[in-house]
């Protein structure tokens, strides 16, 4: 009886830890803002140590959520499903560079930044990729939208954003009384 | 015979629990009790960045290279395929539970914890997600253990491996610092959880004296007799019967399967030697599948409903050996049942059948014969039926043949296995002699209509399985050849379709299914496919 207990309690605390572990993708998000996943942005500005800036989500318009989220050496990423779009709608692929060629480049709505458009697909659905180049680092923005969902390109991206590396720093260093920063 | 996580075991269990009381804190205080924490894990990782040379950095990335899912997944499925082919299930069971328990914590804390790579350092080594704890130092802690433990015997040998596993975790450690992917609070924490949580699983779950590593010809079911469960069996037989033992070994293990057969030296004047059979959960489980097995291969005719417990099992052994003894069978005289784990072993004491030989290694002669075959007429006469008739369980003493091994026995079976009984006790005597020899002196005792129905519901699958491979080995046909000496007969088909057995078919290939499927999901979410 005893050992039956303790196999259930082990089996309650495995059932525990995947569920925080599958329900965990909120946590991992780098969002834009100082308050929520601060350590997602560090760990994200880490992966691409060159970068002046990196991406974040601003807010998640009505439909879309976090699919998953990927962060290690030399690449961030995190793709965004839509209810309409399609899962993995959107993908954002954080990079020290990006391959441009063949892509048209348009005025930027981001402060600091070029912009590279490449449509492959109109119809039916939408393909394309939009890029993000600057100092250190680029955003590559890939989306794959089913045709129901063809015209959220836009709404998409505008939950997508960036933060500077120095805004980051300056967080680290005053939540660390100055023991901790970006720089050696 | 309680289970024991032994001193290391312990002083792990205890590091796991110090860990999670860390944690429990860290959350808490929202984190504020990390600060000195940090700064000694910066302080070491900025001394040790001191020390980075050209060609330390090229050494350490190699040995960075341990940590990768390819040498995880190189060493983790030797631990998982080597004990399937050597029948030891349960060492993979916990195997790749205790891995994907390792795997599912350190993920999910990784996750919950969410800290950072080491800052004001220069991190030159690849990492992948947070940093606590440390993943890959875990991951090759539990599939080094589990090489261990799976692959391993006890003794020098294994020690040897836990040293040259401590070595590797220890090196894999010093090079993520090396490299400043990780701190050094996520590689402790990782060696903690990668450690303890393999070390007690297994020697919880696998214990060495109930589970032990073989790769011989030994048979899972035997048990190691020596150490605290030889001492266990003294203890019991003493208190619980009174007999004091002088020596205790194992006997015969190559003819036996479903237990573990014991040589009991009494210390007493007359120097007895008794039998016993010791019987574990391993035993229950094995004669849970063979019974299911049974009832999917033959139906109804096999049906029969299995033992809740080890103790019902030695208690229904025990009952049929008085049943035997009662009804006249030569068989060994029962002297009872000691306890040695409440629940969960148990010892069954008979006589011992001191120069009895096997039937196989005797001259056998018309009175042998004869004898053999009016143990079957007496069985049938009973109304009992011995169903595992095959050359070691027939021995010859002073001439007379003796039965053992009745575990399996049924009273008021079917009279299709009162017929198999007899078949196969013809087919043991003639693999010493020939059919004609035994069917002509079979008739002396049986009708030859009741040997035609005998050899008409017998076929290789329902003898023995050690019969089977004697009656392989041997060119002559017998079956074949004794249908042709007795009266033609239709054959009688064996196998019978219930309600029960489709249902149990069914079950059978839906959890087949749905563990295949599970497991495929669980490897590859531990990225082992």
């Amino acid at each position: 009886m005893r050992r039956r207990r303790v196999s259930l309690g082990a089996a309650a605390l495995l059932l525990a830890l995947v569920a925080a572990g599958c329900g965990s993708t909120n946590q991992t998000t780098p969002m834009c803002s100082l308050d929520a996943n601060f350590n997602a942005l560090v760990l994200e500005a880490q992966a691409v140590p060159k970068a002046d800036r990196v991406p974040c989500i601003r807010a998640l318009p009505a439909g879309w959520t976090v699919f998953s989220t990927d962060i290690r050496r030399g690449r961030a990423r995190f793709a965004l499903s839509s209810d309409r779009a399609g899962s993995r709608a959107l993908q954002m692929t954080f990079t020290s560079g990006c391959d441009t060629s063949g892509a048209t480049e348009i005025p930027s709505d981001e402060k600091g930044t070029r912009r590279f458009e490449r449509v492959e697909v109109v119809t039916p659905g939408f393909k394309g990729t939009r890029y993000y180049r600057f100092a250190g680092g680029c955003a590559a923005y890939r989306f794959e939208l089913h045709e129901e969902g063809r015209a959220l390109a836009n709404e998409a991206t505008l939950a997508l954003s960036f933060i500077s590396r120095e805004t980051l720093d300056a967080k680290l260093r005053k939540d660390s009384k100055g023991n901790l920063s970006f720089e050696r | 015979m309680p289970r024991d996580l032994r001193r290391s075991g312990r002083y792990w269990f205890w590091l796991a629990v110090a860990t999670v009381v860390f944690w429990l804190l860290v959350f808490v205080t929202n984190g504020t009790i990390t600060s000195p924490f940090e700064r000694l894990d910066t302080g070491i990782l900025r001394t040790i960045e001191g020390w980075r040379t050209a060609w330390l950095t090229s050494l350490m990335r190699g040995v960075h290279k341990l940590g990768s899912d390819w040498t995880v997944r190189l060493l983790a499925w030797p631990a998982i395929v080597v004990p399937i082919v050597c029948r030891r299930f349960r060492h993979t069971l916990v195997f790749v539970g205790a891995l994907i328990l390792v795997k599912s914590i350190t993920g999910a804390l990784a996750v919950l914890i969410h800290r950072p790579r080491p800052l004001g350092v220069s991190v030159i080594g690849g990492w992948e997600g947070f940093s606590h704890p440390s993943r890959p130092v875990a991951d090759l802690a539990v599939v080094l253990l589990g090489l261990t433990y799976t692959l391993v015997p006890h003794g020098r040998w294994r020690q040897s491996a836990k040293w040259v596993s401590g070595i590797l975790i220890g090196s894999l450690g010093v090079s993520r610092l090396y490299l400043a992917v990780d701190h050094p609070s996520d590689v402790v924490i990782g060696v903690i959880i990668g450690v303890a949580v393999p070390l007690v699983a297994f020697r919880l779950l696998t214990p060495n004296e109930a589970f032990p590593v073989t790769f011989g010809r030994g048979k899972a079911a035997h048990l190691d007799v020596g150490g605290p469960r030889g001492d266990a069996i003294r203890l019991a037989l003493e208190d619980q019967l009174g007999i004091k033992v002088r020596q205790v070994r194992p006997f015969g293990l190559e003819g036996s399967a479903g237990s573990t057969p014991l040589r009991i030296e009494v210390d007493d004047e007359a120097d007895t030697v008794l039998f016993g059979k010791l019987y574990a959960a391993t035993h229950l489980r094995a004669d849970r599948w063979y019974k299911l097995g049974r009832t999917l291969l033959y139906g109804r005719l096999e049906d029969e409903s299995t033992f809740s417990t080890v103790r019902r099992l030695v208690q229904y052994e025990d009952y049929l050996l008085r049943l035997m003894q009662a009804a006249s069978v030569p068989s060994a005289e029962p002297y009872g049942f000691v306890e040695i784990t409440p629940e969960r072993e148990y010892l069954l004491v008979t006589e011992f059948m001191a120069g009895a030989r096997e039937i196989g290694e005797v001259e056998v002669d018309d009175a042998i014969i004869d004898h053999a075959l009016s143990v079957v007429r007496t069985l049938w006469d009973a109304g009992l039926a011995h169903r595992d008739i095959k050359p070691s369980n027939v021995l010859v003493q002073d001439g007379r043949v003796i039965l053992i091994d009745v575990a399996f026995g049924e009273v008021r079976p079917s009279p299709w296995r009162q017929a198999v009984d007899l078949a196969n006790m013809m087919l043991t005597l003639a693999l010493r002699t020939d059919a004609q020899r035994v069917y002509a002196r079979a008739v002396l005792q049986f009708a030859p209509a009741e040997i035609s129905e005998a050899f008409a519901s017998t076929y290789k699958i329902t003898s023995p399985s050690q019969l089977r491979g004697d009656l392989r080995e041997d060119r002559r046909d017998l079956i074949p050849t004794f249908r042709l000496l007795a009266p033609f007969r239709a054959p009688i088909s064996i196998q019978r379709w219930s309600v029960r057995r489709i249902g149990l078919w069914s079950a059978v290939v839906a959890g087949a299914l749905v563990t295949l499927v599970l497991l495929l999901g669980l490897l590859n979410s531990t990225r082992l496919l």
